[in-house]
C-alpha cells in the first residue's frame, strides 16, 4: 500500500485504520441485512404478478375525477346565477318614481340651498364651458342687464 | 472508494427491474458492506453505532431506490447516504448529551483510546485520535483520501464541494495531524 509522501509522519504509517470487527461480521451482515429489508411489492414482484395483485378499480373510482369536475362546473354556474339574481334586485328606482325626491327637486329653495350651493365658481365656469356658453359673452350680458336695471331704477327713484 | 464492478449498467438495470431488484440489492450489500462500514466507523468510532448506521444506510437506499436515477455512480449515491447518516447521528448525539463540538471530539478520542476492536498498532491508533481532532468535514476528506485513496473528483460528487476546496482541506488536515503528533509525543 502506498504511503503519503506529503507528510513525514504519515509516510511512517501504513494506510490501515487499525479497526477490527467482531469475527465473521462481514460474512453474515449481507444475509442478515437482506432478510431485514422490508417488502416492496413494486420491486419484489415482476410486472405481471404486481398487476395480478392489484385490486381492479371500482366504477366509482373510475368516474370519480369526472364527477368532481362536473360538480365544480355546477358550483361555478350556481355562483354566477346567484350573482346575476342579486344584481337584478339591487337596480335603482328612478328619481321620478320617488315622490319625496321629486317634491324636493321641484322646490327652488331646496335646490338653491342643497344642490347649487355645493357648486363653486370653478364648477359653474366648467358647466358653462361644457354647455358652450362663452364666459366673456356672459360677462357682457350681465353687465348689460346691470346697466338696464340701474337705468330703470334711476328713472323710477325721485331725485333728491 | 469501492471500485466499480457494482457500477456496471447491468446491475443498475437489475436494481430497477421488478422481480430482480431484491436479488440485485443483495449483491450491492455484499460489495459495499465493508467500505461503507469503514467509512462510517472512522467517523463515529464505535462498532455498535456503526452497525446501526450501516443498516440504516442500506434500509434508506432500499426504500428510496427510485431516487437513484443512474446519473451518479451507485457508489457515490451510497457513500452520500452513509456519510449523511453518520453526520446526522453525531449531531443528534451532541444534542442528546448537550455536548459542544469540542466536547464530542474529546469523547471520540476517549472512545478510540478505549477501543478494544483494534489490532494493536499504536501509530495507527494515534493517527485515529489525530483524525478525530479534525473538524467533521476535514475528517471525512482526510479519511476518504488517505485510507480509501478516493479521487478528488469522486469526493466532489459525494460531498458537493469543489475539487480545489477538497485539496486545500486535505492539505490542512495533514498539517493539523502533524501538529497533533508533535504535541502528543
Amino acid at each position: 500500500m502506498k504511503k503519503d509522501a506529503s507528510s513525514p509522519i504519515l509516510s511512517r504509517i501504513n494506510r490501515r485504520d487499525g479497526m477490527t470487527v467482531p469475527e465473521g461480521y462481514f460474512d453474515t451482515f449481507a444475509d442478515d441485512m437482506l432478510a431485514r429489508l422490508p417488502q416492496r411489492p413494486e420491486l419484489d414482484l415482476d410486472a405481471a404478478a404486481a398487476a395480478a395483485l392489484t385490486t381492479p378499480r371500482t366504477l366509482w373510482q373510475r368516474i370519480r375525477p369526472y364527477a368532481y369536475m362536473a360538480a365544480m362546473f355546477a358550483g361555478v354556474w350556481c355562483m354566477l346565477k346567484m350573482f346575476s339574481l342579486m344584481s337584478d334586485q339591487s337596480s335603482l328606482t328612478p328619481i321620478d318614481d320617488n315622490p319625496i325626491i321629486a317634491e324636493a327637486f321641484s322646490n327652488d329653495t331646496f335646490v338653491n340651498d342643497y344642490v347649487i350651493s355645493d357648486l363653486d365658481d370653478q364648477d359653474l365656469y366648467d358647466e358653462l364651458m361644457a354647455s358652450g356658453i362663452d364666459a366673456e359673452t356672459l360677462c357682457d350680458s350681465l353687465a348689460y342687464i346691470d346697466s338696464i336695471e340701474n337705468t330703470s331704477m334711476s328713472e323710477i327713484s325721485p331725485k333728491q | 472508494m469501492a471500485e466499480t464492478p457494482t457500477d456496471n449498467i447491468e446491475l443498475i438495470e437489475r436494481l430497477r427491474t421488478p422481480g430482480k431488484a431484491r436479488e440485485a440489492f443483495g449483491e450491492v450489500i455484499r460489495i459495499y458492506t465493508e467500505p461503507l462500514y469503514r467509512q462510517i466507523r472512522r467517523l463515529v468510532q464505535s462498532h455498535e453505532d456503526t452497525n446501526d448506521l450501516l443498516q440504516n444506510t442500506f434500509l434508506k437506499a432500499w426504500s428510496s431506490l427510485e431516487n437513484f436515477r443512474g446519473e451518479a455512480r451507485l457508489s457515490t449515491w451510497l457513500y452520500k447516504i452513509a456519510i449523511n447518516e453518520a453526520l446526522s447521528f453525531l449531531a443528534k448525539e451532541r444534542k442528546r448529551q448537550g455536548l459542544s463540538l469540542d466536547d464530542q471530539e474529546a469523547a471520540i478520542i476517549n472512545t478510540i483510546a478505549a477501543d478494544t476492536d483494534i489490532d494493536g498498532d499504536t501509530l495507527a491508533l494515534k493517527l485515529r485520535q489525530a483524525i478525530a481532532s479534525l473538524p467533521e468535514k476535514q475528517r471525512i476528506v482526510f479519511n476518504m483520501r488517505y485510507y480509501d485513496e478516493t479521487k478528488y473528483e469522486d469526493m466532489s460528487q459525494i460531498l458537493g464541494t469543489s475539487v480545489g476546496a477538497l485539496k486545500a482541506s486535505y492539505h490542512l488536515a495533514v498539517k493539523k495531524i502533524e501538529q497533533y503528533f508533535s504535541s502528543h509525543d
